[in-house]
């Protein structure tokens, strides 16, 4: 740290203030599961100022969360079905424990 | 199977082959998608409806009988991961770190030259889950997680459990955690970008 030159230490300074879309992609991810403090808050809003990729990045999260949340099997033909030795097997297994 | 057709004709054996009918492949694909093992996820329904016929009070009459099906199911699935995690089969497969940090550059922005950029989906949720063809995409991206990831990802974002429930099943720490849900969203956005948003853009 000593031998750095005052524009280096200022550059790093400025640097440091500036958080990446990374650090902000985890942020957003972390902002999920538990409330972010108030430095980090401030440090998302104030990228999301400035960068239309994290507040996408952010929308999109809340999208999934949300479709996820209401996600139902896909029922489409193509779609796996129980297989024929397996729906068997089990109609025997209900018959035996009704028993 | 002891004395088997003694009980011609009673109500349960109708009801229980009329859940089979009605609701087996849905259990199946459910169970399917979050063990990746068809064995599995076979004997998952068959302790389901087993556990279902043992408990029949639980039950909402017909309309919710699919909910209240899958409502067991999830049990017996966390069940499942968790012993799974505690027998250590479920090994921390070590991810590629750059699997989901490919996305950025150096400067650990979005690699937006190359197409990393999040895009505008201009969608809502309910358009979403209405697409067949979304839910395809939706369920192969999810299967394309690292296991683990995947396990911690449905358990949290689809099954609603908490994260120190989570930390139990999966013998992990909440930082863990955090790390690999936030490595599951970069991943599975990035999926559906390129698998579904991709196609519908350009086709
Ligand atoms: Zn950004």
């Amino acid at each position: 740290m000593a031998n750095l030159s005052p524009t280096r230490r200022i550059s790093l300074w400025i640097s440091s203030l500036l958080p990446s879309c990374e650090d902000v992609a985890r942020l957003v991810s972390d902002s999920h599961e538990r409330p972010l403090g108030w430095q980090h808050r401030v440090t998302v809003r104030v990228h999301f100022a400035v960068c239309i990729w994290c507040r996408r990045y952010a929308r999109q999260l809340r999208l999934l969360s949300e479709v996820l949340r209401r996600h139902t099997p896909d029922t489409s033909p193509d779609s796996p079905h129980l297989p024929e030795a397996a729906r068997e097997r089990l109609k025997q297994a209900v018959r035996g424990a009704q028993e | 199977m002891i004395g088997e057709g003694q009980t011609a004709g009673s109500v349960p054996t109708i009801d229980a082959e009329r859940w089979l009918e009605e609701h087996g492949d849905c259990l199946y694909r459910y169970a399917l998608m979050r063990t990746r093992d068809s064995a599995v996820a076979e004997d998952l329904v068959q302790e389901t409806f087993l556990a279902a016929l043992k408990s029949k009070d639980g039950f909402l009459g017909k309309s919710g009988e699919r909910t209240w099906l899958i409502a067991i199911l999830k049990h017996k699935i966390i069940d499942h991961v968790r012993r799974v995690c505690r027998e250590r089969k479920l090994l921390d497969e070590q991810s590629r770190p750059g699997e989901s940090e490919e996305q950025f550059d150096e400067w650990r922005h979005w690699k937006i030259r190359d197409g990393f950029g999040p895009m505008e989906w201009g969608v809502d949720a309910q358009a979403l889950l209405e697409r067949k063809d979304f839910k395809a995409v939706l369920e192969r991206c999810l299967s394309a997680l690292p296991m683990r990831t995947a396990q911690a990802f449905m358990l949290r974002e689809m099954e609603d459990q908490s994260a120190e429930e989570i930390c139990k099943v999966l013998d992990i720490t909440p930082t863990n955690l955090w790390v690999m849900l936030h490595r599951a969203r970069l991943r599975l956005r990035r999926c559906i970008e390129i698998n579904w948003l991709g196609t519908k853009r350009e086709g």
